[in-house]
């Protein structure tokens, strides 16, 4: 049996969801990450490769995947879409010279069939800086309202002060649960 | 008889201890053993699966089914494939164990030979060159794309209207101090043969399209970006560093976590080594532990897969440090 098979299986039994972490490199999601596991977020490296998380909240297992956001990569992001539940896209609300690139790179991923039917939450992170563009003002550079394929919601947070993090993380988990759980 | 009945439940106990000690850390190595277990699975699964599909298209290449005027094209597609799982082999070898990494490695130059000895078969003259045919729909799709980016680029001129920073100019000298940088987000851009220097603590400092300039800063209290620049000096504490596509470049480095380079060549780095009068105050103001510097080992995108140093950043030799005022 695959390993895909065996996490496939656990998921029915255990309420796991596999949720992918996915933006531009420098945009916060290894920091999300750790705040969520209440680690230091501090000393956190650029990220080689990726990181695996296991969250368990409000009796749901969620395995997030955060995978490196270097240009480097971003060709293979699509070798961890298989079974993906729900995607978060991480901005960086105040890097607004690649906010096109990062445009870009969302609708591409959109548009891959094996992320069909993934749940999308965008996360505009740096929320804390004044120099950050608001989340409705994120929604349209990055042509939010055009996504018709998949479920989305927009929220403004910051992984520093670790506002509206949760917040996002509800409404992802309800939009999930709602379309697989229901089903069986 | 009586010293040796005394030491044996000292002895005992401390048995005891150790092996509960062992227990311990057996655990926590099971523990971390599984996650990497349950991630090197994964990898392995997507590697085989891309790597059948690169011996599937090498396959077919072999056998002739491939019409003549594709094969170019197929090569290159090939070629970029393996390039593709060269890439996230590269990125993933801290997971796997030493045998999954030469297996995986040998494997892929099976792949780049196999593809060499069908090039050298099929293409014997030179004379095709790669040129990629791209289907005709595709085009139509492309037009479209562009005219969204242009949109796009007019919206996104509107939004950097407003960056705080230095942009277009040449042979310029610019100094910022104290309050007027603090905490901001900072830009550099187009600076050609300038020298600035930032006396304050930025938030964050992005830094691309610059040549021959020199940067010093006080400590940026998160990240630094950097992108297109050559020939330039950078002097900067910080606590994350990003490089992508630049050349020739000299930092002197305060790190408090890593300093990364993708598409980056000849770098060279050396100890943060700048001072002026309120420096101390700003560096007290961030807490950083300021033993922990990570200046000499930077870790490069591009230079995973192997044991060896990455070629493409040194340690600036101590006799080539400049001091800075
Ligand atoms: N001000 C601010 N900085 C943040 C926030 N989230 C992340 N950062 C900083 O952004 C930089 C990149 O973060 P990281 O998590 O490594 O980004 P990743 O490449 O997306 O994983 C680090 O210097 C973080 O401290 C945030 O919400 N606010
Ligand atoms: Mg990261």
């Amino acid at each position: 049996m695959g390993l895909l098979t065996v996490l496939k299986k656990l998921k029915q039994k255990e309420k796991e969801m596999r949720i992918l972490m996915l933006g531009l490199d420098n945009a916060g999601k290894t920091t999300i990450l750790k705040r969520f596991n209440g680690e230091d977020i501090d000393t956190i490296s650029p990220t080689l490769g990726f990181n695996i998380i296991t969250l368990e909240h409000r009796g749901f297992k969620l395995n997030v995947w955060d995978v490196g956001g270097q240009k480097s990569l971003r060709s293979y992001w699509r070798n961890y879409f298989e079974c993906t539940d729900g995607l978060i896209w991480v901005v960086d609300s105040a890097d607004k010279r690649r906010l096109l690139d990062c445009k870009k790179e969302l609708h591409q991923l959109l548009d891959e069939e094996r992320l069909a039917g993934a749940t999308l939450l965008v996360f505009a992170n740096k929320q804390d800086l004044a120099g950050a563009l608001s989340f409705e003002e994120i929604r349209d550079v990055l042509d939010l309202t055009s996504i018709k394929t998949h479920h989305w919601q927009i929220v403004g947070c910051s992984a520093v002060t670790g506002s509206h993090l949760l917040e996002g993380i509800d409404w992802l988990i309800d939009d999930i649960s709602a379309r697989i759980f229901s089903l069986d | 008889m009586e010293a040796s009945a005394d030491l044996m439940p000292e002895r005992l106990l401390r048995r005891g201890r150790e092996l509960q000690f062992e227990r311990q850390r057996k655990k926590q190595d099971r523990e971390l053993e599984d996650t990497n277990r349950k991630a090197s699975n994964y990898f392995l699964d997507q590697f085989s699966k891309s790597h059948l599909e690169i011996e599937d298209e090498l396959n077919n290449l072999a056998s002739g089914v491939v019409e003549n005027s594709l094969i170019p094209s197929s090569i290159h597609k090939i070629s970029k494939d393996i390039q593709t799982l060269q890439k996230h082999f590269s990125a993933s070898t801290m997971i796997l164990c030493l045998h999954d990494v030469r297996k995986s490695q040998e494997r892929i130059q099976m792949l780049q030979q196999r593809l060499h000895e069908l090039e050298e078969q099929l293409l014997p003259k030179k004379k095709f060159g790669f040129k990629a045919r791209k289907p005709v729909n595709k085009e139509t799709v492309h037009v479209k794309v562009a005219d969204e980016i242009d949109c796009g680029e007019t919206l996104q001129k509107k939004l950097i209207e407003n960056d705080f920073g230095v942009k277009n100019k040449t042979n310029e000298s610019i100094i910022m101090r104290g309050n007027s940088i603090l905490d901001k987000d900072v830009v550099l851009q187009n600076l050609t043969g300038c020298t600035v220097k930032l006396m304050g603590s930025p938030g964050t400092l992005h830094m691309s399209n610059m040549q021959g300039c020199t940067i010093l800063s006080g400590p940026i209290v998160r990240s630094v970006l950097i992108e297109n620049c050559k020939n330039c000096k950078f002097v900067l504490p910080c606590q994350q560093l990003r490089v992508h596509s630049s050349s020739q470049c000299d930092f002197y480095l305060h790190v408090t976590s890593r300093a990364i380079i993708e598409d980056t060549v000849s770098v060279r780095v050396a100890p943060y080594n700048w001072t002026y009068d309120e420096i101390d105050k700003q560096f007290s103001l961030l807490g950083w532990d300021l033993t922990k510097n990570h200046w000499d080992s930077m870790d490069d995108f591009n230079w995973l897969a192997s044991d060896k140093p990455s070629p493409n950043w040194c340690i600036l030799p101590e006799s080539d440090r400049e001091i800075w005022s």
